[in-house]
Formats: C-alpha cells, structure tokens, sequence
C-alpha cells in the first residue's frame, strides 16, 4: 500500500468492524456505507458485526481483548469510550485505542414543542432557573446524548429541569411534540421533518461550530453556554495493533473519505463528512475525555 | 385517495416490484415458520443488499418478510409447541392442543385465513386512516401506556389454563426477569451480579425458545420409548371449515385489536395477541373450552398479531419513529436510499407510500395463495420422527439465540431457559404468563414512572386524561370482578362442603 517502508502484506484477509450498537442505527448505516468503498480502498472487504449491548461496552471490550492484529476494528463512539469508561467499570480505558479516522459526529439539538413559551436558548435556560424542576425534559437513557448535555447545561448556569426517561430518541421526539414533556436534545435528521411541519422548534446545536443540515440554528457557544457534546463515529483499533498496520489502515480511510460518492452517501444518513485523521482525533478524544471529566467531577460535587 | 392507491397498485404491479414483492412473502413465510430466525434478523441481513434497487422495490420486499413473517409465525406454534416468534406465544395455547387432536389442519387454516381478513383489513386501515391513526400515536402518552400495559397484565390472569395460583407464580417471575438490567431512572444495574451482558436486560428470544422450544425437547426426552409421532397427518377439510366459519367473529375482532394496538411503539403485535385472546375467552359462552383446543383461541390472537404488524407501519412512515426492531430496520431501509419517513412522506414521495400500501394488498393475497396449500406440507411434519425434528428445533433455537446479539451468551442463558421450562413442564407450571409478564412488566414501570415524573409525584396524572383512565378503571374492575367471583366460589364451595 502506497508509499510507506512496510513491505508487509496487510490486509490479506477482510477486516471485521465492530459496531457496538443495534441494527439500524445510525452507526451500523455509516459502518455499511464505509464497508461498501473498503474492497477498493483497502483490497479487503470490511465485514460489519453487530455486537451491541452494555451501552457499547461488550463491543470495546471484545475488541480490546482481541488479537490486535488490526484484522479487528471498532466503530467506537464517546458513549462507549469516552463516557462509559469514567462512570462505570467497564474493563477498557481511552489509551488501550488507536484512532483509525473519525467519519463525522452528530451533534443534538435541543427542542422544545411548538406551543412553549421559550423562543431562545437563553429565554428556556433563564426559566428553567427561576422555576427549578419545572420544565419536562425527555431524556433517553442516564448519560446518554440527550441526558448528559443537559447535566453539563445545568451545572454551568444554574438550570434545573425534571428528567423524564424515554425508551429511546423517537419516543422522546413524540413525547415533546405531543407536549407530553417540554424539552428535550435530538439528532438533526429526526428532527428536521418535525421542525418544518411545524411541531417543535429548535433553540440550539451543543456542537463546537454551526452543522451544514442547519446552518441557521446557533451553536451554545454562541449563545454563551459553553457546552459541546459530540456523538462522534470513530474507527479505532486496539493500541496493540502493530504501527505499518495502523498506518495502511489510516491512508486507506483518508482515500475513501475523498471519493464523492462516498460523502454524498454518508451525508444522506443525516450529517455531512466531517473527517479527522487519526492523530488530529486523539488530540480531540484527549480534550473531550478531560472536559467530560471536569463536568463529571462538577456534577457530582 | 382512490387516484393515489390505484397509482399506487401501478407501482406495485411493476414487474419488478412485484417480484421483490413476493420474493419479501416468501421469506417471511420461511422465516416465520423457523424457530428463533425472526424478521429482524432476516431483514438486517438484507439491508445492505437492498442498496442497488430503488426504494420502493427495497421497502415493498422488507415490509413483506414482516408481515409475511406473521403468517408464519404460527405454524411451529401450532405444530410443536415453540412460538415462531413472541406475537404466536398466545397461539400456543389452543393451536397445539388442536393438533394434539388431531386437528392441526383445522388450526392452520385458521390461522392463515385470520392473518389474510385480518391483514387485508389492516391495510384498508393503512389507506384511508393513516394520518388520524398517526396523530392517535402521538397523543398516547406515558399515563396511556400505563393503563393500557396495566390492563394488559391483569388478563394475565385469564390466561392460566391450570391453577390461578401458579399462574400468578409464573407471572410474578416474568415481572422479575423483566427487571434484570439497567434501573430506566436511575441508570443502576438491577440483579445483574456484575454481568455485562445482563446490563441491556434479557432479550426476549433465549426466554421463549428456551421455555418452550428446549423445554419441550427436554421433556419429551423423558418418555424412555419413542414419541407416538404421527398425530393423524390428514386435514378434515369439512370440520376445517367449520372451525372457520365459527371463528368469523373471533378473527374480525382480533383484526380491530390489533389495528388499534399495533398503531402504539413497543409491543404492539404482542400486546395485541394477549388482548385479543383474552377478549374471546371473556366473550365466550363456554369459556372452560379455551385452551382446550378452540378454535377462536387461534383466530383471534392470530388476527391480532397480523392486523398490529401492518399498522405498525404508519409510525414508522409518516412520524419516522418506528415501534419495533423490523420497522426501525426498514426505516433505515428508507434512509439509505435518501428518503426520509416522516410527516412529510405522504406529501414528498407519494409514490413510495402509495406503492408500499398497495404491495401489501398484493402481498397479504400472495401469502394466502401460498399458505394455504403449505399448510397440508406442514401437517406432514408430524410425520417426521420426532427424534430428529428434537435436534433440528434444537439446532434452530441456538441459531436463533445467537443472532440476536452474536453473543454465545444468549444461547447458555437460553439452555438455562430451557432447563426451566424443563422443570414448569414436569410440574405443571404453565410458562405463558411468565413470558406475558417478561414483556408488559418493564413497560408497566417505565410509563409509571414516567407519568409520577412527569406529574412530580401526583397520581392523579392516571386519571387526569379520558384514555388514560379508561384503561385503569377496566384494569381495576377486571381485577376486582376476578377477586369476588372467585371468593364467591371459594365461599360457595365452602358452604356445599358444610352442608354435605
């Protein structure tokens, strides 16, 4: 494979992806699309293995405790890897990863139903200050995407909602359209076909900078609530995996993510390409690892 | 409308279409006669393959596996004991104690014709009340499921065939099982000793095969000499035909049960079938015949199930939120092709919604077409030696176990699963209500908690809203008519006792 010294023949065999969530979900539909551009990029089909369960845990842990041979690769995310490791038990740790190329993140959005009364981020936060655990906020699993910003939201500002549990993004989405609960953070794609029919509005992104599906929506930081939340979609090898390995594995990332094709289908799935190598991601998985650490230590003081 | 669905059948009728359409039935077929390989399975595997065809022709196909799947569900139900998957759980309580009379060809038939009134009847639904029925979706809130999910465990109850007591035993099990996992408030782990694998809870699959599938087997293998298997492999097309006709009203009521019920996220199709069952047993002069081999006690939870599938299409498509694993499969079916469900679906790609509705009239003919005449083949199976039907539903059972999750864990939970069917069999426990329970038991706590959250701790949220309270009351007045009248007979007896 191009340039690099390694004569080594790799891969010679197909390449498993794990994917450490159920069938159909957002990170099974990218990790297909990936699959369909490996035979050309990497000479190896790539071959997607639902291993879903523990909130992605068995999944990193399966791949940690492989062979480290880079025949084996995980679809990580910050839930399972950045998140799970710091609140739970799980066995695995963010240095026992090797980032591969991070495809793109989903940013959630935080929506409220069309008949609230808060029509800006700072107008919702303000109220939910000065009536503490008055605002219904539909979450979909403690320390998930749309419970965890919201922790982080109530830390930094003082704001206190009542967090309802939902079985899932699609029902939270129902329960604040139908004005069960008042609020809650969803993924742009769910969203967007509610917001133009008129039933929920958008306040905000908890991305670090407005997301292409909808640009006139402001980020927190503008709104000057400094809270980023990124449910990122990353392919990551066990750090045992040998370096050449590592290597051929990146530069045939960094080729796929140039063909057209390929970023036109992925951004049907929701969210534009939004590449970063390997080295250019761990910078990022460092400081969102310490930032998640800092709010965790926050709220639980 | 009659413009958009004859446009619709244009599409459909395409020949391409319609070849995708029946290949979809006659996979569904398969895989609903298959033990433990759902449609879930089946359309994950078929998910990527389905990139190179438009979306019409992907959808039609994976929306046929689903509901021809309801088809099939029941034959092993019927034939063997073992639920095809969990919405024929409630069939087996009268389809194989027909068989076991030899009228397996009766309960069959039953069961395909039910699934045909009922799936037809379910799409008629689909085409003219499908943006009312989706706005009932949305309105169903935490304190509507809980009295609907609440109403749903009291007919537990009416389930047991045996003692009530051991009924409720077996009930209060399942309610246990269904807590194994992650607290849905709290976010602690529940009884899962540490175990990683047990933190999303137990998958539903390794409980029913292991209950009943190797259960069953095991029990079976008790009998030292050889099973007298051929249980009369002959359809008695007359009497058949009678059971029929006699389950007319049985199969239209199920199809109106499960029309509503399969409308709701989460459980719609078996929910639906318990319903169903329970509302024949209620409505029945002779109630004593239920589980005994009657005839509407395959009609109605067989309508139900099949009505739900098709109607559990319409949150999927016009409000993208899908209730179940199959339809948020065949959503991302959508997706894939750039197409996304939701409430503009109607307005952006009528197309595709048209020609998805109208291959299900197609569809739900084919599958009539070609489960009737299958249902003389599948009666043949009683022939086949049981000594080697034991290994092939073993075989299928751990296959099925596995796929959910690859995980060999699944498949050790559901030989423990069987080794406790296994012991429910040699003593009589029947293991339906624990399976009922597994499945209403989280829902019931989730949306209670959900309302007490929501309403800060008032009750009165249960009671605050027509649905809502509609359900509990039935819920509290069933319970309560259960309790005197079965005081009264204790009493009763009691009183013949002393005087004789």
């Amino acid at each position: 494979m191009g340039t690099t010294w390694s004569q080594e023949a790799f891969p010679t065999k197909p390449v498993e992806l794990v994917i450490p969530f159920a069938a159909g979900g957002s990170h099974d539909l990218h990790a297909r699309v990936i699959a369909g551009f490996a035979q050309q990029y990497l000479g190896q089909p790539l071959v997607v293995l639902l291993k879903p369960g523990g909130g992605g845990a068995i999944a990193s842990q399966f791949v940690v405790k492989g062979r480290g041979d880079g025949y084996t690769l995980l679809f990580g995310s910050n839930g399972p890897n950045t998140i799970l490791p710091q609140v739970q038990d799980v066995g695995y740790k963010m240095r026992e990863f090797t980032p591969v190329c991070m495809i793109n993140y989903s940013p959630p959005l935080l929506f409220v139903g069309a008949n609230a009364p808060w029509k800006t981020l700072p107008e919702f936060i303000e109220f939910s200050k000065a009536n503490p655990g008055k605002v219904n906020f539909a979450h979909t699993g403690i320390w998930g995407a749309a419970h965890f910003p919201m922790l982080i939201v109530e830390n930094k500002t003082g704001a206190k909602v009542n967090f309802v549990p939902f079985d899932g993004g699609g029902p939270a989405l129902l329960a604040v359209a139908s004005g069960n609960a008042d609020a809650s953070f969803g993924f742009a794609a769910q969203l967007l076909p509610f917001v133009q029919a008129g039933r929920v509005r958008v306040l905000g992104v908890a991305a670090p900078e407005r997301i292409e599906t909808v640009r006139d929506v402001p980020t927190f930081r503008e709104l000057g609530v400094d809270v980023t939340f990124t449910l990122w979609r990353t392919i990551l090898a066990p750090s045992t995996t040998p370096l050449p390995r590592v290597r051929t594995l990146r530069q045939a990332c960094a080729k796929i993510v140039q063909d057209p094709s390929f970023r036109a289908l992925i951004r049907q799935l929701g969210e534009p390409l939004i590449y970063m190598d390997g080295p250019g991601f761990l910078t990022f998985w460092r400081n969102e690892w310490d930032d998640i650490a800092r709010a965790l230590a926050a709220i639980r003081r | 409308m009659f413009e958009s669905l004859a446009h619709g059948f244009a599409v459909a009728l395409s020949p391409s279409n319609l070849l995708f359409a029946v290949v979809g039935v006659v996979l569904g077929t398969v895989v609903g006669v298959l033990p433990g390989i759902g449609p879930p399975t089946t359309v994950a595997l078929l998910l990527p393959l389905t990139s190179g065809v438009d979306v019409t022709a992907a959808v039609i196909m994976l929306a046929g596996i689903f509901y021809g799947a309801m088809y099939g569900g029941s034959t092993t139900s019927i034939l063997v004991n073992l639920p095809g998957e969990a919405a024929s759980v409630v069939t087996t309580y009268d389809g194989y104690q027909m068989a076991q009379q030899g009228r397996a060809g009766g309960a069959l038939a039953i069961a395909a014709i039910g699934s045909f009134v009922a799936g037809t009847l379910g799409v008629i639904g689909l085409t003219f009340l499908s943006p009312a029925l989706s706005e009932l979706a949305l309105r169903f809130g935490p304190p509507e499921y809980f009295g609907l999910t609440l109403l749903g465990l009291t007919l537990v109850a009416s389930l047991a065939t045996g003692s009530m007591l051991r009924g409720l035993l077996m009930a209060a099990l399942g309610l246990w099982l269904g807590m194994i996992g992650l607290d849905p408030v709290q976010g602690t782990q529940r009884f899962t000793f540490g175990i990683l694998e047990l933190s999303d809870g137990i998958d539903l699959v390794p409980i029913t095969m292991g209950l009943f599938g190797v259960g069953e087997i095991l029990y079976n293998l008790r009998q030292a000499q050889e099973m007298p298997t051929v249980r009369r492999a002959v359809i008695d097309w007359s009497r058949s035909l009678r059971e029929v006709i006699q389950s007319r009203w049985a199969i239209l009521r199920g199809s109106l049960v499960g029309f509503f019920v399969g409308i709701l996220p989460g459980g719609g199709a078996i929910i639906s079938s318990l319903l169903a069952y329970a509302m024949e047993k209620r409505l029945a002069r002779d109630p004593s015949r239920f589980g005994h081999g009657a005839p509407e006690g395959v009609a109605a939870p067989e309508s139900a199930n099949n009505a739900a599938a098709t109607t559990s299409m319409i949150p999927m498509m016009l409000l993208g939120v899908p209730g179940n694993a199959t339809t948020a499969l065949i959503l991302a079916a959508f997706l894939i092709h750039g197409v996304r469900p939701g409430p503009f679906l109607l307005r952006d790609h009528p197309d595709v919604f048209w020609g998805v509705v109208a291959s299900m009239y197609i569809g739900n003919v084919l599958l009539i077409v070609l489960n009737l005449p299958l249902v003389g083949v599948f009666i043949q199976l009683l022939r086949v030696p049981y000594r080697y039907l034991a290994v092939l539903i073993a075989l299928l059972t751990m296959i099925g176990a596995y796929s959910i999750n690859n995980s060999i864990f699944d498949v050790w939970l559901m030989l423990l699963f069987g080794g406790l069917g296994y012991v429910c069999r040699v003593l009589r426990f029947d293991v339906g209500p624990l399976i009922i329970a597994f499945v209403l038991g989280p829902m019931v706590e989730l949306s209670l908690r959900q309302s007490l959250i929501m309403s800060r701790g008032d009750i009165g949220i249960l009671f605050a809203r027509p649905a809502a309270t509609a359900f509990v009351l039935a819920a509290v007045g069933l319970l309560a008519g259960q309790m005197v009248s079965s005081s009264l007979r204790y009493f009763g007896g009691l009183r013949r006792a002393q005087v004789g």
